[in-house]
């Protein structure tokens, strides 16, 4: 696949670094054309990563497929040091893509107004954020996916410590700083694969390919090294619980469109991290670490949740809503099974579509009053109506109601984790979280919409205006879409999912975890009733 | 005359001997030019600029000496070739430092010419000890004799010691000359006490015949004296190299020298000082292990750690980059544990992409000097974006690039350091190998840290009244500046080339036996 003879990958990744080398171009004084420009790129380049999903099962494409991805790019880059430039993506980096695509449109299209000063860098920076995230759920040669890992955090401290709140510089450093001393170590472990592998096959065949990695089963010992290493740069990034404390601050500080993209894709790329290196690179060391991992999510779940509920500043809600959601995220990808996993790599889009809408939700009243404190607001449903419908829906979606997306992700993942005989205490507690999930949401939804307007300055604000609606609209067809037919999405899933559970189902029989039988059947009930669509809307 | 020196040159250059030393040489005779030039012209301002275009002229027929001796065979396979007798010997370490000393050298006094109009202040000698200091290390990275070694050291070394104290009406210069040559003094006298013990128990100073000597397991060789002679020579360079506990001398002379002359000391003098490591402790102490690994690994802790955490408290901008430049070397040190093939590239490596990204952040500290504010300030800083926007961006990649974040040539660097030790590791199970990756890692936070002191003020803070008035950059500052952040990117990007280039070094490994 090629658009202009450029392979689709590449095409989708590095468009918005020409946007970004146009926009350094162009004077600082002509804003209105350097935010078009940046509009433009933004929506070109998600119609290019459309052809993606398009084109997905035509022939040529899947006969090109290699090592299950597809759209592979393949060719040597440090050759001294066998470093190869490898892109290609499968199912769960088709989802991903997709959403990073089209939530950087909606970033950049919401800041049109919110953004008033440096406006040049600020789009330079977003566009540049865009490729890197882009090249993380991309590259599948180890070297080149450190790289873009890296290469995003330079664009994403800006975008907090300039246009951020009060406490900016603070937050922005801590982000900086807390994501690389993870990713370093990882560096160390990637360094340490490298040698290993060619301890066993020789120099020569010195790679840094994922799936050479993949066919070697590295000793347990080893494994448990490494997979600490990648663990402490993944974690931190998802957040996982001990890890989290840089999220709140960051969310907090950056402005609306910087923790859209936070929310909506950073944070998935240390979860995308999980699924797609530690699980099936290290799979001993996975299973052993399961119960800890298993307790670190459900602490995580809980714990955010009932910090959520506290909260008086609406960002920081939703910040802390999102450690509570990606604990949740990371209860189902270490589940380990094949229902748990497609809910948990499900729930990182849900998470994105639902918490990126309710990070814009709270920036479009920030950006009329300037205040993000609950107890500030209250009785907006009488003057802003067509916001109010969307911020239901988006928190229902968030709650996670029957019909919506949060529905799909939440019930996979707690069904997948219940399968497991051993893990059925993680699965019931972890169920506690949605209902913690639904108090939060609710009440912040009742303390802001309902009851009487009393502010004046609230008396004064308007309603959603078209460019605002428009970016709420993709948001919530997707969210609908999701939640009542959820196999369109699900199907891309299935095969690479498929791909990392075969190798726990062999470890799990030698290690005699044995699945419930009478769940089992669930488990196939409920694979059934996805297939169908049956869903209870239909 | 200069047709003269040219013809003179090109017939020696016939001359095998001599053919090793065509592009120290050239340095020398340009050098010498510059000093009898202020004979000649009485003019200051003419002198200045015509002794700027002598020396960019001298590195430029080094240069082509240089790259004329590329071409000569034998260099690069096995022993390498050995002139006057065995003191000096070409390979492929020999030919990749030379390469490093002139980039240094052109990239320096590019920068010198702007920085030299602004200090108003000029004497001939700056840009002829320059040249001479290069001429010096470049005898040094082919030395195969402790007195060659030693001599040229000190050659390189007393050059060094007069340009630091350059401005000799400002105090600090003079406080940072004195500081560094007492120093580097006492570092010489030790330096010298550990190879009298060599000599004493070789008979020779010769580094080839030494090797076979004390490797050859006579029982006339006595251990314990063998690892103090290693510990004195180690204290020495460390010294040279400004590693911690000897680092004393570096902030100082880093503070009060001509900015350009740091640029320069932060890179070449300390390559020199590792081509010596490099010289002895592959081979003569080879026997030593477990003392060298313990010892050095110790030195490289020490020094990456001590270097970041006093450099996360500094107000000014060059004492600040002499305290990174201190960590630095604790990572080129981590380099050295290792004592073979790919930890000898790996310090090219590093080395190479140092030199590009260090200068280069100096380039825009000595670009950003204006008369009313020293530009020294980190507060100097605030604001750069808003009247320096292309300035603050490249600063902003090099201090990238220092802190080791890809796609610049820093993160290349800190990938092969961590690659040998990691690789060591897997092959010796040497856990204190493991320690020292780890804190190597958390040091690279850290240094994110002051480095982003910068980058915060450039981007987050308000200009003051005084540093809203333009800096006008000159040709020959905004093409050193080029340079340096070409190849930082360049070199990040696609490794490649470069990545050969380092394995001359590599791949010279045996002929250091």
């Amino acid at each position: 696949m090629e658009i202009l003879g450029v392979p689709i990958l590449n095409a989708v990744t590095y468009f918005p670094l020409i946007g970004f080398l146009v926009i350094l171009l162009i004077p600082k004084s002509k804003e209105t054309l350097i935010k078009i420009v940046a509009n433009v790129t933004g929506f070109i380049g998600f119609l290019i990563s459309l052809p993606l999903i398009i084109n997905w099962y035509k022939p040529e494409v899947v006969n090109g497929m290699k090592n299950g991805m597809r759209y592979v790019i393949d060719v040597p880059w440090i050759r001294t040091i066998g470093a190869r430039y490898q892109f290609g993506i499968d199912g769960i980096s088709l989802l991903l893509v997709l959403l990073t695509t089209l939530l950087g449109f909606i970033a950049i299209l919401s800041s049109w107004s919110a953004i008033k000063d440096r406006v040049k860098e600020y789009y330079a920076y977003m566009l540049l954020l865009q490729t890197g995230m882009l090249g993380v759920f991309m590259a599948t040669d180890l070297f080149l996916f450190y790289v873009f890992w890296e290469v995003m955090l330079v664009p994403m401290y800006f975008l907090i410590g300039v246009w951020g709140g009060p406490r900016k510089l603070y937050a922005a450093i801590k982000f900086f700083l807390y994501t690389l001393a993870g990713s370093v170590l990882m560096l160390l472990a990637i360094i340490a694969l490298y040698f290993k592998y060619i301890s066993i096959y020789g120099w020569e065949h010195r790679t840094f390919s994922l799936f050479k990695f993949m066919q070697v089963g590295f000793d347990p010992q080893f494994q448990w090294w490494a997979f600490l290493a990648f663990f402490i740069g993944f974690a931190i990034k998802v957040p996982m619980f001990p890890f989290h404390t840089w999220l709140p601050d960051a969310h907090v500080e950056a402005p609306t469109a910087g923790s859209v993209i936070l929310a909506g894709v950073l944070l998935k790329m240390g979860t995308y991290g999980f699924v797609r290196f530690s699980l099936p690179l290290f799979p001993d060391a996975m299973i052993k670490f399961t119960p800890l991992l298993m307790t670190l999510c459900v602490i995580g779940i809980i714990y955010g949740a009932l910090v959520a509920m506290m909260q008086a500043d609406m960002k920081k809600l939703v910040a802390y809503s999102s450690v509570s959601h990606l604990g949740m995220t990371m209860l189902g990808v270490f589940a380990l099974t094949q229902v748990g996993i497609q809910g948990g790599v499900i729930q990182m889009i849900n998470h994105g579509i639902s918490t990126g809408a309710l990070f814009l939700i709270v920036g479009i009243v920030y950006e009329r009053r300037h205040t993000r404190l609950i107890k500030e607001y209250g009785g907006l449903s009488h003057n802003m109506p067509l916001y109010a419908t969307i911020f239901l829906i988006m928190t229902l979606s968030s709650i996670g109601l029957p019909g919506l997306n949060g529905f799909i992700g939440e019930f996979m993942i707690l069904q997948g984790t219940f399968a497991r005989h051993d893990l059925r205490v993680y699965a019931i507690l972890a169920a506690s979280g949605v209902i913690l999930g639904a108090a939060y949401m609710l009440w912040l939804y009742q303390r802001v919409m309902f009851g009487k307007l009393e502010k004046e300055e609230n008396k004064k604000m308007k309603d959603l205006n078209l460019r605002e609606v428009f970016t709420f609209v993709p948001l919530i067809i997707l969210a609908v879409w999701i939640g009542i037919y959820p196999s369109f999405w699900l199907k891309y899933l299935k095969a690479p999912v498929k791909k990392i559970t075969d190798i726990y189902q062999k470890k799990m029989v030698e290690k005699k975890v044995e699945l419930n039988s009478k769940l089992k059947v669930d488990y196939k009930g409920m694979k059934r009733i996805i297939n169908n669509n049956n869903m209870s809307e239909e | 005359m200069l047709g003269d020196s040219l013809k003179l040159v090109n017939n020696i250059l016939g001359i095998k001997d001599i053919a090793a030393f065509s592009p120290q040489i050239q340095l020398l005779i340009w050098g010498i030019a510059i000093l009898l030039l202020s004979v000649f012209v009485k003019d200051k301002k003419s002198r200045m600029n015509i002794s700027f275009y002598f020396s960019l002229l001298g590195v430029f027929f080094s240069g082509w000496s240089y790259i004329k001796l590329l071409r000569l065979e034998g260099i690069y396979d096995g022993e390498g070739i050995k002139f006057f007798n065995g003191i000096f010997k070409l390979d492929g370490i020999t030919i990749f430092f030379y390469g490093i000393f002139l980039l240094a050298g052109l990239l320096t006094i590019l920068l010198s010419k702007r920085f030299l109009e602004e200090e108003s202040t000029f004497e001939s000698e700056y840009y002829s000890l320059l040249l001479l200091s290069i001429m010096a290390m470049m005898c040094m990275a082919g030395s195969n004799d402790l007195i060659g070694i030693y001599i040229s050291l000190e050659f390189m070394s007393i050059s060094i010691y007069v340009l630091v104290g350059y401005l000799r009406k400002q105090l600090r210069s003079t406080e940072g000359a004195i500081k560094y040559f007492i120093l580097g003094a006492f570092s010489s006298g030790l330096l010298l006490f550990g190879m009298s013990f060599i000599y004493g128990m070789g008979g020779t100073t010769n580094l080839t015949q030494l090797f076979r000597i004390l490797t050859g397991g006579k029982s006339a060789i006595s251990e314990p004296l063998l690892v103090l002679s290693m510990l004195l020579i180690l204290a020495g360079m460390g010294f040279k190299v400004a590693a911690v506990p000897f680092h004393m001398w570096c902030p100082d002379a880093y503070e009060g020298a001509p900015t350009p002359i740091t640029a320069f000391m932060s890179v070449a003098p300390k390559a020199a000082g590792f081509v010596i490591f490099i010289r002895l402790f592959f081979s003569l102490f080879k026997t030593i292990t477990y003392e060298y690994v313990s010892v050095l690994a110790l030195l490289s802790i020490i020094t990456m750690t001590v270097g970041n955490v006093i450099a996360v408290k500094q107000t000014n901008i060059k004492r600040l980059l002499a305290y990174s430049s201190i960590s630095h070397a604790g990572f080129i040190l981590m380099g050295l544990l290792a004592r073979n093939e790919f930890a000898l590239k790996s310090i090219g490596m590093y080395i190479l992409c140092y030199l590009f990204m260090n200068i280069g952040a100096f380039a825009i500290v000595i670009v950003m000097r204006r008369k009313n504010i020293i530009g020294e300030e980190l507060d100097d800083y605030k604001g750069l974006i808003h009247t320096h926007p292309v300035m603050a961006s490249f600063m902003t990649v090099f201090l990238l690039s220092l802190a080791g974040i890809p796609p610049t040539a820093g993160f290349v660097a800190k990938y092969f350091v961590f690659s040998t030790v990691i690789k060591e590791f897997l092959k010796s199970g040497d856990r204190l190998l493991l320690y020292v990756a780890v804190v190597g890692a958390i040091n690279a936070v850290i240094a994110l840290y002051y480095y982003f002191r910068i980058v915060k003020r450039m981007f987050m803070g308000e200009p003051t009244k005084e540093s809203e008035e333009k800096v006008a950059v000159n040709f020959y500052s905004g093409l050193s500046i080029g340079i340096a952040f070409f190849f930082t990117l360049f070199i990040g990007v696609y490794a490649e080339p470069f990545i050969r280039f380092a394995d001359l070094i590599g791949n010279s490994f045996r002929s250091l036996f």
